[in-house]
């Protein structure tokens, strides 16, 4: 085992966590936070590649710009499919069951989608930074992945101040915790949840941008990502960002290392295994109470 | 009608439909579409089995079918084996790895279960993808040789009726399972797994039963697979759209009965294959997940549940011409060790975390006897009755009967005669009143086989249990639709049910009316004539006193006062407790 491709394999793994971080932080919010099993992420994060693919290709946009413009877009329909979801089963009190198979259908049905729109071949973008690479000594750094990188750790770090520190973002952390007694300091929880889960489907959009500058996209992609968004948030003790970047670190490390040494097609089965394993022996998460 | 002859006639008709379709159709591509419908039928079944009937949702449904196609090819490439031997091996392993899924249920329920049956799927297509000899990512052709056997024309017609005789045994056995003390036990767990346990049922092996069945009917429907198509590639048998299919058709049909997924099946997959032919293979994917989204928010029962629910308004009428049994005498009247108490618990201590709920509690109860148990709130009452009823586990030791309770489940702790009530009632709730008491009648009041029909001759000893507790009129009901003080009611004709020596009830009367809790005083004095002793977890204290022969005073985990009712209400330490200095 030598030096650089030790080390290479490590800074890749940071990088790759940094995107991790932007795939799974939409599922801290609404599968630890709101308590909405949204199997559908990842596809909505395939979507957000395509949104980006298609301002690529038509108008020369950068995939990042196009990303932050397009997010309100995606904020509103996580708005919409929250509400959805509120009055079909939470307002009814129905099993979370049926909430999950809901979403199961979701995901289906927009990958379906996508390939009615756009076929089943892989698309990617062009812009100037994807095929430069950076050299520090033996170390690579590719923009490719450190864009995405950077990206991510400024959305889910104002994320993280946005939570903590003004009123709405506390009152989405209280409404995981005991939604009676926010309604008892007169907050209204099915508003304060629509709009948290709109902003997690935005961070789906964003991520999916980023994703489209680090690998050509096709419609079914999003699957090799449930496991992944499901078991950093789960790693991460649920619900917390700064337990999200741990759970990423520990994943993005892992994966690269993987794909280093094992060889690139057995790294899907890292994040899925470590997802079994957490949830079979570590359910609170490694950062857990 | 008999499950035997249910199955006999199944399977017949499965042969029959077989052979005169081979006889009148020419056309192949008949067979494949009707090999692919009935695909459908038992990977819908299957699933149901376990996401219906047990409530367990398995996202895997591929991995399972792709074990079953995976064997056949593996087994081909070794021995050239004979497709009958494929389909066992296909289904032993799917069963095998459905066990393994089984033991999972043990930390994960609801969503977590599901999702990791997704990430089940997904760490066996990486290794499947990656496992040169079966083929790899590049897939793997399986090549049937010879003119096709037992006189059919193709190979087609042969697979199909094949696939014919499995979806009948598969339908077969899910009809049989929802009829028998198995099914009764899945739907108990399905309601309330905890509930479940504590009215007798193994949940544990009634699960691994569930999903071996479940993971082992969709590895046989996948083992013939590779013979249907030559050619098998891991995205192929992996595809979502068999995870999604096989749960959407239950859905869509209705979860509750058998029926519900072979009519989904029908349904859908006929729908399926004629948009293939007429549009495109992807709008009919899109079909499947649309018509999942719409059935699952607008008609979560499915077809079969506007049918079951007219059925049920029906059958709610009062049940006359019964003849009212009093109940048996309980199998405790007299202990032969009766000089020696029933329950001694000593030393019991639990701690959650920094937090000693319970801190070397001793109690003992006598067979017959009557003890209130009281103190503030948190002062460890239920967690003392969940130490005894098993669904914690505490230090030191309890011994009931003579037998030190230590290793077992709660489930063995009912059958030796401790039952106990919820504090919060814990009803099955898709079940009717009469039906909650079938569960421990049929778990914990004598072992019945877990493979026999249920025969209902419970329903007379449940009816005198609800005469008994004064809920005879509302036999029919569902149980969620029950008032309040029903709902009590039948968490302790529940308990009843059971055959107990030592009834637990957990605050049975919180929250009711003075009327009403007189009601429950008397179901609860009655057990004395039967012999049963009865620990009552109260916060009244004039039904405490009515009631008790002793009384036990726990303080912050601590037992402080134990003895008749007048010592202990006079005792200063005590005194302190409830008043203050």
């Amino acid at each position: 085992m030598s030096g650089p491709l030790l080390a290479n394999a490590l800074v890749s793994g940071l990088l790759l966590a940094g995107f991790y971080a932007a795939v799974s932080v939409g599922i801290s919010i609404s599968f630890g936070m709101l308590d909405v099993v949204n199997i559908a992420h990842p596809a909505f994060i395939v979507l957000g590649s395509y949104a980006a693919c298609v301002a690529n290709a038509s108008l020369g946009a950068d995939p990042v710009l196009s990303a932050i413009v397009l997010s309100p877009a995606f904020f509103a329909l996580g708005v919409f499919l929250y509400g959805l979801y509120y009055a079909s089963f939470e307002r009814r009190g129905r099993e979370p069951l049926r909430g999950l198979a809901f979403f199961f259908g979701i995901l289906f049905v927009t990958e379906v989608a996508l390939i009615l729109a756009f076929g089943v071949d892989y698309r990617s973008v062009t812009t100037r930074y994807i095929d430069t690479t950076l050299r520090f000594g033996a170390v690579d750094l590719p923009l490719r992945l450190f864009v995405p990188f950077a990206v991510s750790l400024a959305m889910t770090l104002s994320l993280q101040i946005f939570l903590s520190r003004t009123f709405f973002g506390r009152a989405v952390l209280a409404v995981g915790q005991d939604q009676l007694a926010l309604q008892l300091m007169g907050v209204d929880p099915v508003r304060i949840k629509r709009i948290a889960f709109g902003l997690s489907i935005a961070t789906a959009g964003v991520a999916g941008a980023l994703l489209v500058v680090i690998q050509p996209v096709q419609p079914s992609l999003g699957r090799e990502y449930i496991g992944l968004v499901f078991a950093i948030p789960v790693l991460g003790g649920m619900g917390s960002i700064a337990g999200t970047l741990a759970g990423a670190a520990i994943l993005g490390i892992a994966t690269s290392f993987t794909a280093t040494f094992f060889g690139p097609s057995w790294a899907p089965a890292v994040s899925f295994g470590v997802l079994l394993f957490a949830l079979a022996f570590r359910p609170s998460g490694l950062f857990g109470r | 009608m008999r499950t035997s002859s249910f199955t006999a006639i199944a399977l017949c008709a499965a042969l029959i439909v077989a052979g005169t379709t081979a006889a009148l159709v020419k056309n192949d591509y008949f067979f494949s579409a009707s090999y692919t419908v009935l695909q459908f039928v038992v990977l819908a079944t299957a699933w149901n089995l376990l996401g219906g009937f047990t409530g367990y949702v398995n996202f895997g449904s591929a991995a399972f079918f792709a074990l079953g196609a995976y064997s056949s090819i593996v087994l081909d490439k070794l021995l050239g084996a004979p497709i009958a031997l494929s389909i066992l091996a296909g289904t032993a392993v799917a069963g095998l790895v459905g066990v393994g899924m089984g033991y999972l249920t043990l930390r994960l329920r609801g969503v977590f279960f599901a999702i990791a049956t997704l990430a089940l799927a997904e760490v066996l297509f990486t290794f499947v993808v990656n496992w040169d000899y079966a083929g790899g990512a590049r897939g793997a052709y399986v090549v049937l040789q010879g003119p096709p056997p037992l006189g059919f024309r193709s190979y087609v017609q042969f697979l199909f009726a094949i696939m014919a005789l499995m979806a009948a045994f598969a339908v077969s056995v899910a009809r049989f399972v929802q009829v028998s003390t198995l099914g009764r036990g899945l739907a108990a767990i399905r309601d309330d797994e905890v509930a479940a346990e504590c009215s007798g049922v193994p949940t544990l092996r009634l699960k691994l039963i569930s999903t071996a069945a479940s993971g082992g009917l969709m590895g046989m429907a996948g083992a013939t697979f590779p013979y249907f198509l030559s050619y098998v590639e891991p995205h192929g048998v992996f595809s979502l759209s068999y995870a999604v299919n096989s749960i959407a058709m239950p859905l869509i049909g209705g979860m509750y009965d058998w029926a519900g997924p072979l009519l989904g099946a029908l349904l859908l997959g006929g729908l399926q294959q004629a948009l293939q032919v007429n549009v495109s293979a992807d709008w009919n994917l899109f079909l499947v997940g649309a018509l999942l989204v719409v059935f699952v928010t607008a008609a979560p029962d499915g077809i079969m549940g506007w049918t079951l629910r007219r059925g049920r308004t029906a059958s709610r009428r009062p049940l006359g011409g019964h003849h009212f049994k009093t109940a048996p005498a309980c199998r405790s009247m007299v202990s032969p060790l009766a000089s020696a108490p029933l329950l001694i618990a000593q030393g019991v201590t639990k701690r959650f975390g920094g937090f000693v709920a319970l801190d070397g509690v001793d109690l003992s109860v006598g067979a017959g006897e009557r003890v209130g148990l009281i103190g503030p709130n948190g002062s460890g009452k239920s967690t003392l009755v969940n130490c005894i009823a098993g669904t914690l586990r505490g230090a030191g030791s309890i011994r009931f009967d003579g037998r030190d309770l230590a290793s077992l489940a709660p489930h063995r702790r009912i059958r030796l005669g401790i039952a106990r009530s919820f504090q919060i009632p814990r009803p099955f709730a898709s079940m009717s009143a009469l039906d909650n008491l079938r569960i421990p009648l049929l778990y914990a009041a004598r072992a019945h086989p877990l493979l026999q029909r249920s025969r209902g001759q419970e329903t007379e000893e449940a009816l005198g249990i609800l005469r008994q507790v004064g809920l005879e009129a509302k036999a029919g009901h569902l149980s969620r639709e029950l008032t309040q003080v029903d709902m009590r009611k039948l968490e302790l004709a529940r308990a009843i049910a059971s055959r107990p020596k030592l009834l637990i009830a957990d605050e049975a009367m919180a929250g009711l009316s003075p009327a009403e809790v007189d009601e429950i005083l008397a179901i609860l004095l009655e057990m004395k004539g039967r012999g049963v002793a009865v620990i009552l977890i109260e916060h009244m204290m004039r039904a405490v006193l009515r009631f008790s022969e002793r009384i036990a005073v726990l303080v912050a985990g601590r037992k402080i006062a134990d003895g008749p009712p007048e010592t202990v209400l006079r005792d200063p330490a005590v005194e302190r407790a409830y008043l203050g200095q």
